[in-house]
Order: structure tokens, then sequence, then C-alpha cells
């Protein structure tokens, strides 16, 4: 089982209502749990609320690095519900255009909720290929903003 | 021994203080001698602390002083919040700041002020402007949360701030999400911050303002909104290490009780305070316009208004309160 297939299966766990998960391929197997986080003895209002998943020590997996992702496109998701803005203003150029190089940690764009602004960075250096939602519109949680490919 | 805890000691009591107190009164409770508390009181004029003797009265603190570590020590009994205070002459913005040391480590509930600030910012890169009678900082936060939920922090802040400033004028209202206001006038802005990825907060900045004094040359003319100030409400001076100590003290309350019971009792308190609970508002969402009541406030701290085309969530925009036909 390689990396990018393991973040698929952590991205499947966050995006999703399973608290574990375990596969096993021939001779490894991997479990991915949301149990092992954190420990909050609270219960919150909101509906939404889950804890940060975490990876249960299976296997070890390393933090993503752009040399893992080279080839492979990339999908920046929403880590909130809001409102999507492309830029910092109504009167000032986007952060990033289709077609514009990246550098890990430069500003895409910002997702508005409450006044709460939340200023989404690249993960990775690479390239945008596409802008999928237009701006001043609602986001969902986990939906699809941006396509990168890794440089 | 001329003690610095001491001196910290005699500048709290004075700052709270409404009148005179006297150096026998101060010599009793720090048990040293008069003479002590003179030097004391000596060496606080010299850092800037504005003291005057009173013939038969004691010590007064005649202008506002403003000083982090008796902010501090103010702020000793408080879970969170305050622990840690730091004060900067001037800053690009308190937000950067805090981002900047949250990014780089600095613990939760430190809160950074700063007298100026050449790049304060609002909603949507709008400029806030602080000027010296004004007080601006940002606290840094790392709710256990997951990034969903933090925006009911910008909600909790509007309630702390609400009540912490209801000292100075009982008709300060909430207009949602966020801003305070004295009969429709802006007192006060929260700007919240997040660095975040989906399931993983990494830290939140709360920043507020809150225009203690009128600036003495005027509001600046590119603010397009309708402002006002504290003391145009309040008759006796407010002291801005007065008002910074209450509004930690409140954010640290209701930060603890979110934790603990979560949105529900922040929820009922914000409803409470909203200006427009129950009536017609429109609000501007960057595109257009949408009008209704407002109904309730939802679990994740929307807005929800009951419009022609049924109930409408409004998790973003700008809420302006429509003329109602009361007198």
């Amino acid at each position: 089982m390689n990396i990018t297939e393991i973040r698929k299966l952590i991205k499947l766990v966050q995006n999703s209502d399973v608290t574990e998960i375990e596969v096993t391929e021939g001779e490894s197997s991997i479990r991915i749990s949301r149990q092992g986080s954190i420990a909050t003895p609270v219960t919150f209002a909101a509906p939404q609320a889950a804890p940060a998943p975490a990876v249960a020590p299976v296997q070890e997996v390393a933090a993503p690095s752009t040399s893992d992702d080279a080839g492979s496109e990339h999908v920046v998701n929403s880590p909130m519900v809001g409102t999507f803005y492309r830029s910092p203003g109504p009167d000032s150029d986007p952060f990033v255009n289709e077609g514009d190089k990246v550098k890990k940690g430069q500003t895409l764009c910002i997702i508005e909720a409450m006044k709460l602004m939340n200023e989404i960075e690249a993960e990775y250096a690479g390239t945008v290929t596409e802008i999928l939602v237009e701006n001043a519109t609602p986001l969902e949680y986990g939906q699809p903003i941006f396509v990168i490919t890794p440089a | 021994m001329m003690k610095p805890e001491t001196r910290q000691h005699i500048l709290s009591r004075l700052s709270n203080a409404s009148k005179a107190v006297s150096g026998d009164v101060l010599a009793q409770e720090l048990g040293i001698s008069r003479a002590a508390i003179w030097k004391h009181i000596n060496m606080l004029r010299k850092q800037g602390a504005d003291i005057q003797s009173h013939a038969g009265q004691g010590y007064q603190l005649c202008s506002d002083f403003f000083n982090a570590t008796t902010l501090q020590t103010q702020c000793l009994e408080h879970h969170c919040i305050g622990k840690d205070i730091q004060h900067f002459d001037s800053l690009d913005s308190s937000n950067r700041e805090a981002m900047r040391q949250a990014e780089s480590g600095t613990k939760e509930g430190t809160v950074i002020f700063t007298d100026k600030q050449s790049a304060g910012r609002g909603r949507l890169g709008r400029i806030w402007h602080t000027t010296g009678d004004a007080l601006a900082f940002s606290i840094i936060l790392r709710p256990p949360l997951s990034p969903e939920q933090v925006p009911q922090l910008s909600l909790l802040t509007a309630v702390a701030l609400q009540q912490a400033l209801s000292q100075y004028c009982n008709n300060i209202r909430i207009k949602w999400p966020n801003d305070l206001l004295i009969n429709g006038a802006k007192v006060s802005g929260i700007l919240t911050e997040m660095r975040a990825e989906p399931g993983l907060v990494h830290a939140v900045i709360v920043g507020i303002g809150i225009n203690i004094k009128a600036p003495k040359q005027g509001w600046p003319n590119d603010i397009s909104q309708t402002v006002t100030d504290l003391q145009s409400h309040h008759e006796l001076p407010i002291s801005r290490l007065q008002c910074a100590t209450s509004v930690l003290k409140s954010m640290d309350q209701w930060y603890n009780t979110y934790l603990k019971d979560g949105f529900a009792p922040i929820r009922n308190a914000w409803w409470q305070a909203h200006a427009a609970s129950g009536q017609q508002v429109r609000v501007h969402d960057g595109k257009s316009y949408i009008e209704g009541i407002a109904q309730a406030l939802d679990d994740d701290g929307a807005l929800l208004l009951a419009t022609q085309h049924g109930t409408e969530r409004i998790i973003a925009g700008e809420l302006e309160l429509l003329e109602t036909q009361t007198t």
C-alpha cells in the first residue's frame, strides 16, 4: 500500500461518518481511526461535531510531502461551511488564478462563516489547474475548491 | 526592599479605586512603611504613571496608565485567557502579530495589545482605525474543536464583550454576527481568523477593537458607517486598563463555559442581546440582498431568516436593520 492510497483512506474517513476502517492487503494492514484523537469529554450542540481523525499506529504514515505527489493531482477541500472569497477584499486582485504557480504556504482563498475568516494555504508547491467554485458563493464541508498539480 | 510586585499592587489598587487611596492604607496592606510607599509611587511616576498626591486623602491615578504587567496580575485567577499579556507601542496589526506568534508556538490564552496599528483590518480588507484612546488586542486560542465549530467563537466574543461593556452603557446591542452597537452606531468590532485543515484547527485569533474615546481630531472620514465611543455614553472617565480587565475576564469565563457546556448558553445570551431578534432585516451577501425576519440563531451561529421563499440560513454577509414603525 503506498502513501497515496493511505491518504485516500484518511480522506474517506474524514469525509464520512465512519469512525474506523481497517484494510488488509497481502501482508500489510492499516487501521485508520478517529478514536485515538485527544479526548474531549465535551458534548457540543453542533451536530457536525467530529474530533480530529488520528491515524492508528499500525503503520507509520509520513506527513505528506511534495515528492510523493509528483504527477498526481491534489484537490483542496473546504474544512468548513462558509462563503468562498478569491480575493482579500472586493476591490483587490484574486489570490490566485488558473494557471498560476503557487508555493507551499501561499494563500489560495478565504472562507468566511460568522465573520470568522479562514485563509486556506497551499499544502504543496504546484500549479493551480482548476478553480471549482465561483467567488462569493457558499461552500459545503469537504467541497473541492481547487485542483493543484504538484510541481 | 523595592520589589516590583509591590509596585504592581499599588498600581492595581490605584487603577481600581474611584477616589484617592491613603498612604497609610497602602502601607498597612503591604506591610511596609509609608516612606517605602512614597518611594514606590515616585518610581511609578518615573515609569509614566500620572499619580497625584492629595493632602490628607492620599494618592490618585489621574490619567489612564496601561500596563501589561498590571493587567496580567488581574488575570492570575483566569482559566486560560490573559495568563500571558504582551503590550506593543505599535504593530502592523495585532491579529497578524498574534498569527505569527501562534504559528511559532506561543501558548493558548496569550493576549497581544497594541496602542497603534499601521494596518488594522476589518472584514474583507476594510481598514480598522486604532486611535490613541482605543483598545486593540488579539487573543491566541487553540480550541479542541473541529473547524466547523470555530465560527461559534465569533458569537461567543460578541456576548462576552456585550456583557463586559454594559457597565459603561446599558444600551449595547449585538448586530449579527458580532458587531457591537449603541443606538445603531458601532462601538466595537471583532475579526476572528483561523488556520485549519479539514478536521484539525491549528490556531484561532480573536481580534477585538473597542472605541473608548472619540479621537480629538474627530473620526477619520473614510469610515463608511456610523461610529461611537464608550466615553460618550458614560459619565466617569473610562480607564483602558480597567476596560481591558473586564473584557478579558468576561472572555475567559465565557470560553470556559463554552468548553464545558457547549454553545447553548452562548446562543441564548446572544439572542437576547441581538438588536434585530424578531425584526425585519436585510443582508448583503456580496452579490445580492436577502430580506426577511430574523427568526433564530442556528446551532452553528448562522442566522435564520424567514423570507418569502422560506427559511434562509445566513452564514456570511452584511446585516442591516430595516426601519421599524415603533416609536
